[in-house]
C-alpha cells in the first residue's frame, strides 16, 4: 500500500497549520480583548464624568435695558461641563447660548440675548443642560 | 513507545492547540478582564467619593451676617459655620458684585470673612456667600438700606420672637431689660389651642433682656420650664432677630 507523506512530514504539516491558525487566532484576539478593554475603560470613565458632574447657577442678573441676562454657573465637580443655557420669560421672550465650558472649580459669566428686552416683574426661567444630560433650573425675577 | 506517540499527528496538534488555548486565556482574556475589574474600581471608589461630597454639601449649614461700616463705605461679612463640616467660602456676591475670596470656616467657628467696598449708589445690598461645595448662603440680616440724602445706613428692627409649644392654655409674656424695666408684654386673650408665636420690638443692641413666659394654671401664673430666660441683643455681630423658645406642653 503506498503512503503520500510520511506520518513526520504530515506531522510537521499539521502542526504548522495548527500553529498558524492558531497564532492567527491569538493574534486577533489580542487585538480584541484590547480594543474590547479600551472600549470598556473608555464608556466607564464617560459615565464616571456623567455621574460625578456638579454644576450650579449661582447668580442671575439683567442688563439695564433688559436685553441681555448674565447668568453665573459654578462648576463644583471633578469634569468640566460644557454647557447650553436656555431662557424662557413668561411674557414669552426667550434666549439662549449653546456650548460653553465651565472649567472645573470656575465659576463663569453666561450672557444670554433675549429677543425680547425684560421688564419689572418679569419671571425667567433659566435652563443649563450640560451635554452630559444633567440639567439645573433656576427661576429669576427681574427687580 | 515514546516516539511514536510523540509522532501521532492527533497528540502533537492537541498539545499545540491546548497550548495556543491557554496562551490566549493569560495573554488576551485575562488582562482584559482584569483592566475592565480595575476600570469598575475606579468607578465605584469615585462614585463613592461623589456620593460623600455630595453628603458634605447637604450638611453646610452657614449663619451668615453682613453689617455696613460708616467709616470708610464697606460692608462686613461675618459667618459662623453651624455644620460638622468644614466650610470653605470662596465667594461673597454683594448685588452683581462678585468678590472672590479664600476662608476657611472649621465646624462651631466664628469668623469675619472680609470688608468689601460697594458703591453706595445702588442704595440697597443683599449679600449672599458661596462656598467651594456649592450651596448659598444670604445673610441672615436681610437686605442692608443705604440713604443717599442722609448718608445714613438704616438699621433693621431689633426684636425678640417667642415661640412657645402649646395643645392648649393661656400664657402671658414678659420682655424686660435685666433692671426689671419693662420692654414688652403679651397676654392671650383666652385659652389657645395650638403654638403661640408673638414678636417684640426691643429698642437697642448691646444689652440683655430677660424673658419670662408664665402658662396659667390652676388660678396661678406658673414659670414655664427653661424661663425666665437672659437673651443678648448683639447686631451687628449677631442677628438684630433673637428666637426664644418654650415647651407649654410640660405644665
Amino acid at each position: 500500500m503506498r503512503r503520500a507523506l510520511s506520518p513526520v512530514i504530515a506531522t510537521v504539516i499539521l502542526s504548522g497549520v495548527v500553529l498558524a491558525v492558531g497564532g492567527a487566532i491569538w493574534s486577533y484576539s489580542l487585538g480584541a480583548s484590547s480594543v474590547i478593554a479600551n472600549s470598556y475603560v473608555n464608556d466607564t470613565l464617560s459615565l464616571l464624568d456623567e455621574v460625578t458632574e456638579r454644576f450650579t447657577v449661582e447668580h442671575v442678573t439683567n442688563s439695564s435695558d433688559g436685553s441681555t441676562l448674565s447668568v453665573w454657573i459654578y462648576n463644583y465637580g471633578e469634569p468640566d461641563v460644557v454647557v447650553d443655557v436656555y431662557v424662557y420669560v413668561d411674557d414669552g421672550g426667550s434666549g439662549q447660548s449653546m456650548e460653553n465650558l465651565i472649567p472645573s472649580g470656575q465659576i463663569v459669566r453666561v450672557d444670554v440675548a433675549l429677543d425680547q428686552p425684560l421688564e419689572i416683574l418679569d419671571e425667567v426661567s433659566i435652563k443649563v443642560y450640560s451635554r452630559r444630560q444633567n440639567s439645573v433650573y433656576e427661576t429669576y425675577l427681574v427687580s | 513507545m515514546f516516539m511514536k506517540h510523540i509522532l501521532s499527528r492527533r497528540g502533537v496538534s492537541t498539545i499545540l492547540g491546548t497550548l495556543i488555548f491557554v496562551g490566549i486565556l493569560f495573554s488576551a482574556y485575562v488582562p482584559m478582564v482584569l483592566v475592565m475589574k480595575q476600570a469598575d474600581t475606579i468607578y465605584e471608589q469615585r462614585v463613592h467619593a461623589a456620593e460623600v461630597e455630595s453628603y458634605e454639601r447637604e450638611l453646610e449649614d452657614l449663619l451668615v451676617l453682613a453689617y455696613p461700616n460708616d467709616a470708610d463705605d464697606t460692608i462686613t461679612v461675618k459667618a459662623t459655620n453651624e455644620a460638622s463640616v468644614p466650610i470653605r467660602v470662596v465667594r461673597v456676591w454683594i448685588n452683581d458684585q462678585c468678590n472672590t475670596t479664600d476662608k476657611t470656616l472649621m465646624p462651631g467657628a466664628t469668623s469675619v470673612v472680609d470688608s468689601f467696598k460697594v458703591d453706595l449708589s445702588e442704595e440697597v445690598f443683599n449679600v449672599k456667600v458661596a462656598t467651594e461645595r456649592g450651596n448659598l448662603f444670604t445673610s441672615s440680616s436681610g437686605s442692608l438700606y443705604y440713604d443717599p440724602e442722609t448718608g445714613y445706613w438704616a438699621t433693621p428692627t431689633l426684636a425678640i420672637c417667642v415661640n412657645i409649644i402649646n395643645f392648649m392654655g393661656k400664657y402671658r409674656i414678659e420682655v424686660a431689660y435685666i433692671n426689671g424695666t419693662q420692654v414688652g408684654y403679651y397676654e392671650t386673650q383666652g385659652v389657645e389651642f395650638g403654638d403661640v408665636i408673638q414678636t417684640f420690638t426691643v429698642p437697642e443692641t448691646g444689652v440683655s433682656y430677660v424673658v419670662t413666659i408664665q402658662k396659667h394654671k390652676g388660678g396661678n401664673w406658673v414659670d414655664l420650664p427653661g424661663t425666665p430666660v437672659t437673651v443678648e441683643m448683639v447686631y451687628p455681630n449677631g442677628s438684630p432677630l433673637v428666637y426664644v423658645y418654650a415647651d407649654g406642653t410640660e405644665i
